[in-house]
C-alpha cells in the first residue's frame, strides 16, 4: 500500500534525531554558514553516530537502512544541519561511499575511521580546465615510477582545496585516445610536496573555490583506488552520489519558501488574504517546484529501500532542484527588492544557486543521459 | 514510507494497462475514440472504478494508476467521469432501489456532469441550472448534475428530450455545451447520503484520476514524438540527433516524472492534504502543456496535419487543462493554501 506514514521503527528513529538535537544542537549552530561552525556541526554529529550512519556497520557506519537515511539527512536539514555545506561532505558522502565499494580493505581502514571522526577533510580533484563536463577528456597525468605514481598536472574548481588535508584525483595513466578507459583514481595528501592551491575568488565573495597544482607530486601505489586504468567506475560511483545529495535540501527550500511568503505577507500588512493574486500565483508555483522535488526525494527513496533501480531519477532529480531553486531564489530577489524587504540573503541566494546546475553534472549533461540513455534518442 | 507497488500489483496493473490498449486502441487519426469503449470497459469490469474504492474494494493509488494507462489510450474524460466519479456518487445514494437502478443505468450508458462557472471536478449547481459544459463523450452520454436544496446532495439524471449539445470550442474533443429544455423532460432525483466533507474528498480524489490521466496521455504523446525524430531525417541525421531536439525532449520527460511522483505522493499522503493536491494538479497540468507544447514543435508540418494523430493528443491536453480551473487557477489557489500556512 503507498503510504507516506512512517513505520514504527522510522517515527522511532525521526524521534531520536529530534531529541539528539534538542539535546545537542545549540541555536547558534543552525543554518550557519561559519566555517568553524559547520566543522563543530559536523563533530557534532560524528559523537552522536550520525555523520555517516548509511555506511556498513563495519566500516564504522550504523548500516542504516536507505528510508533511514532519508530521514536522517531530510530531519538533518529541516533543523538547520546543511548537509551540502559541510566541510566533511566530500568525504563521507561522495569519497567514503566509493571506497566502501571500490576500495580494499587496507584503505578503507586507513581513510574511513578519519573521515567519520572529522579529523581529516577531503576535496575533489576532478575538473580541469579543459575537463568540465567532459570528464573523460581529463588531461592531468599519473606515470607509474617503481612502486609510485608521478603525478602532473592542475585540477580546478576544487571546494574546500584550502582547508582539505586530502584529495582524490581523476589521472590519465593511459593514452588519450583511450579516454575514459585511460583513467585511474588516486587519493593523496595536500602536504604532498608539488601541490600547491590557488584560491580563486568567487562571486558571492570569498574564495573556497580553488585551483588545485599537481607539480612531479609522488603518490604511492597504495593510493590507488579501483585497480589501474579502473578510475572511471570509481567516479562514476562517486557522482551517482552527488547528483543524489541535493535531495536533501528540502529543508532549506522549504524555509526559503516560508520566507517568500513572509515577505508577501509583510508587504500588504501582515494579512496574507490581502496578498494580491499575482504574487500567490509566483508562490503557488515555487510551492510545486519545491515540493516536486519533494516528491521525487521521496519516490528515490522508496525504490532504493524496496532494492530497485532508480532507473532516470538521480538525473531527473539532479536537473529538476537546481533549477527549481534558482527560480526560487530569482523570485525571492525580486518580491524582497520590490517590497521594500531585506534583500542581501536573496541576492546572495541568486548568485550561489548558479553553481547548483553546473556541478555533479551539468544540466546540458543530464539532459544527454535521459535523452540518449532513457528516451534511446541518437548520440 | 512506502511509494511502489507490489508485485501482485504490479502484475494487475500491466494486464489491466494491456487490455485498454486492446479495449481502446489510439485511433490513427480523426476525432474520436469509437463508440464501442464503454462497452469495453463494462465488460472489463473497469466501468465502476468509484465505486470499488468507495466500498474499500480497491485501493485510490490503483485506480490512479490506471487512469494513466487510460490517458495513454485517450480515455480520459469517459474514465474519469464515468467510470469514477458517477459510479462512487452512485455508492452514496441513499435508497438501495434507486442505488441498483443507477448502477444498472451507468453501466448501461456513460454519463457526464453538468457544471456552471465553478471549476470544481464534482460541481454542485444550482437547481435552476440547466445549461453549461460538459467534459466527456457528451453526445453519447446520459447527463447528470448534482444540487444541494438544503443541507443534503442530490444527484439527478436528465430524463427527457435529448440535450442541444454544442462544442464549446468547435475543434475540442470533449468539452461542449450542454443545454436541456425543462418543459421537454425532468431530472430524476437519486438523494445521496454525503456531506461537504465526502463530496470534497471524491472532488479531490477526481482531481487525482484526471490529473494522472493527464500525465498518461503526455507520457504516450511523449513516446510518439520521440519515435518520430528518431526517423525524421534533416541534414543527413535524424533530428533527435541534436541537442536542441533532445534537450526539450528531456525536460517534457523530468517534468512527467516528477509530476506523476507528485501524484503518488498525493495519494500517498491522503487525498484531502490540500496542497499535496493542488501541487500535483499543477505539476501535471504544466507538464502535459510542456509535451504538447514539444509533440506539435518537433513534428514540424506533418504534427499540424490530420494524417498523423498527434492532433488527438494536443486536443485531450488541451481539454483536460480546463478542468478543475484554469491552470493558473490552480496555482494561485495552491499559493493562497501556502501562505496561509506559513503565516
Amino acid at each position: 500500500m503507498l503510504t507516506l506514514q512512517d513505520s514504527p521503527e522510522e517515527a522511532a528513529f525521526r524521534s531520536e534525531i529530534r531529541a539528539w538535537a534538542d539535546a545537542h544542537l545549540p541555536k547558534e549552530l543552525r543554518w550557519t554558514e561559519d566555517y568553524d561552525a559547520l566543522v563543530a556541526v559536523d563533530r557534532l554529529l560524528s559523537d552522536a553516530g550520525l555523520l555517516a550512519a548509511g555506511w556498513p556497520a563495519e566500516c564504522g557506519g550504523r548500516n542504516l537502512a536507505p528510508g533511514l537515511v532519508f530521514i536522517l539527512n531530510t530531519e538533518l536539514e529541516a533543523l538547520g544541519v546543511q548537509r551540502a555545506k559541510s566541510p566533511s561532505h566530500q568525504g563521507v558522502n561522495n569519497f567514503g561511499p566509493a571506497l566502501i565499494q571500490h576500495g580494499t580493505t587496507e584503505q578503507k581502514r586507513r581513510y574511513l575511521p578519519r573521515i567519520l571522526a572529522v579529523d581529516e577533510l577531503w576535496c575533489q580533484g576532478f575538473s580541469e580546465t579543459e575537463a568540465g563536463s567532459d570528464l573523460a577528456s581529463v588531461r592531468t597525468t599519473a606515470r607509474v615510477d617503481r612502486d609510485d605514481f608521478i603525478v602532473d598536472g592542475a585540477k580546478i574548481w576544487t571546494s574546500g582545496a584550502s582547508r582539505a588535508d586530502w584529495i582524490y584525483l581523476l589521472v590519465r595513466t593511459g593514452s588519450r585516445a583511450e579516454r575514459h578507459r585511460g583513467l585511474s583514481f588516486l587519493v593523496a595528501p595536500m602536504t604532498s610536496d608539488g601541490i600547491a592551491v590557488h584560491p580563486i575568488e568567487q562571486i558571492v565573495g570569498g574564495s573556497d573555490f580553488c585551483q588545485v597544482t599537481l607539480d612531479e607530486v609522488r603518490v604511492p601505489r597504495a593510493n590507488l583506488v579501483g585497480g589501474l586504468s579502473q578510475g572511471w567506475a570509481v567516479a562514476m560511483t562517486l557522482l551517482s552520489s552527488e547528483r543524489l545529495s541535493g535531495r536533501h535540501r528540502y529543508g532549506l527550500f522549504r524555509r526559503e519558501l516560508e520566507m517568500l511568503a513572509g515577505i508577501l505577507t509583510d508587504a500588504v500588512g501582515g494579512d496574507w488574504r490581502a496578498v494580491a493574486s499575482d504574487g500567490l500565483h509566483h508562490l503557488g508555483r515555487l510551492v510545486a517546484d519545491i515540493e516536486g522535488m519533494s516528491a521525487l526525494a521521496r519516490r528515490t527513496e522508496s525504490l532504493y529501500a524496496a532494492g530497485k533501480d532508480p532507473g532516470a531519477l538521480p538525473s531527473v532529480n539532479k536537473l529538476w532542484w537546481p533549477a527549481a531553486h534558482q527560480r526560487l531564489a530569482e523570485a525571492g530577489l525580486f518580491l524582497a527588492s520590490s517590497s521594500g524587504a531585506d534583500s542581501a540573503y536573496w541576492y546572495r541566494q541568486w548568485l550561489a544557486a548558479r553553481p547548483e546546475s553546473i556541478y555533479g553534472g551539468a544540466a546540458q549533461i543530464q539532459r544527454n543521459i535521459i535523452a540518449e540513455r532513457f528516451l534511446g534518442l541518437p548520440r | 514510507m512506502n511509494l511502489e507497488y507490489d508485485d501482485d500489483e504490479s502484475d494487475l496493473l500491466g494486464q489491466v494497462g494491456d487490455l485498454l490498449e486492446r479495449i481502446a486502441p489510439v485511433p490513427g487519426s480523426g476525432r474520436e475514440a469509437p463508440p464501442a469503449v464503454w462497452a469495453g470497459l463494462v465488460d472489463a469490469g473497469l466501468s465502476e472504478l468509484g465505486a470499488a474504492v468507495h466500498q474499500h474494494e480497491l485501493p485510490l493509488s490503483i485506480v490512479v494508476d490506471l487512469s494513466r494507462r487510460a490517458g495513454r489510450q485517450l480515455l480520459v474524460e469517459q474514465f474519469v467521469s464515468s467510470a469514477y466519479a458517477l459510479p462512487a456518487l452512485s455508492v452514496a445514494v441513499a435508497d438501495e432501489d434507486a442505488r441498483c437502478a443507477l448502477a444498472a443505468r451507468l453501466r448501461a450508458r456513460p454519463g457526464v456532469l453538468l457544471t456552471d462557472a465553478s471549476p470544481r471536478t464534482v460541481p454542485v449547481v444550482r437547481d435552476t441550472v440547466t445549461t453549461g459544459p460538459c467534459f466527456g463523450d457528451v453526445p453519447r452520454s446520459d447527463l447528470y448534475r448534482i444540487v444541494q436544496p438544503g443541507d443534503r446532495f442530490v444527484l439527478q439524471r436528465w430524463d427527457g428530450a435529448p440535450p442541444v449539445v454544442r462544442p464549446l470550442a468547435e475543434l475540442s474533443l470533449s468539452i461542449a455545451t450542454v443545454t436541456v429544455d425543462p418543459t421537454r423532460g425532468q431530472w430524476v432525483d437519486y438523494p445521496l447520503c454525503a456531506d461537504e466533507a465526502t463530496v470534497a474528498r471524491l472532488e479531490a480524489e477526481v482531481l487525482l484520476v484526471h490529473s494522472a490521466a493527464m500525465v498518461g496521455c503526455a507520457e504516450r504523446l511523449l513516446e510518439i514524438t520521440v519515435d518520430h525524430v528518431r526517423c525524421r531525417v534533416q541534414f543527413g541525421v535524424p533530428i533527435g540527433s541534436f541537442q536542441a531536439v533532445k534537450h526539450g525532449l528531456a525536460d517534457v520527460y523530468t517534468a512527467l516524472v516528477v509530476a506523476w511522483n507528485a501524484i503518488l505522493s498525493a495519494v500517498a499522503e491522503a487525498p484531502e492534504k490540500e496542497i499535496a493536491l493542488l501541487v500535483a494538479r499543477v505539476l501535471a497540468v504544466d507538464a502535459a502543456l510542456s509535451a504538447a507544447r514539444a509533440g506539435a514543435q518537433f513534428h514540424g508540418g506533418i504534427g499540424y496535419t490530420a494524417e498523423l494523430n498527434v492532433h488527438l493528443f494536443l486536443k485531450t491536453i488541451l481539454d483536460g487543462a480546463q478542468r478543475g480551473g484554469a491552470p493558473d487557477s490552480t496555482a494561485i489557489e495552491l499559493g493562497r493554501r501556502f501562505a496561509a500556512s506559513a503565516c
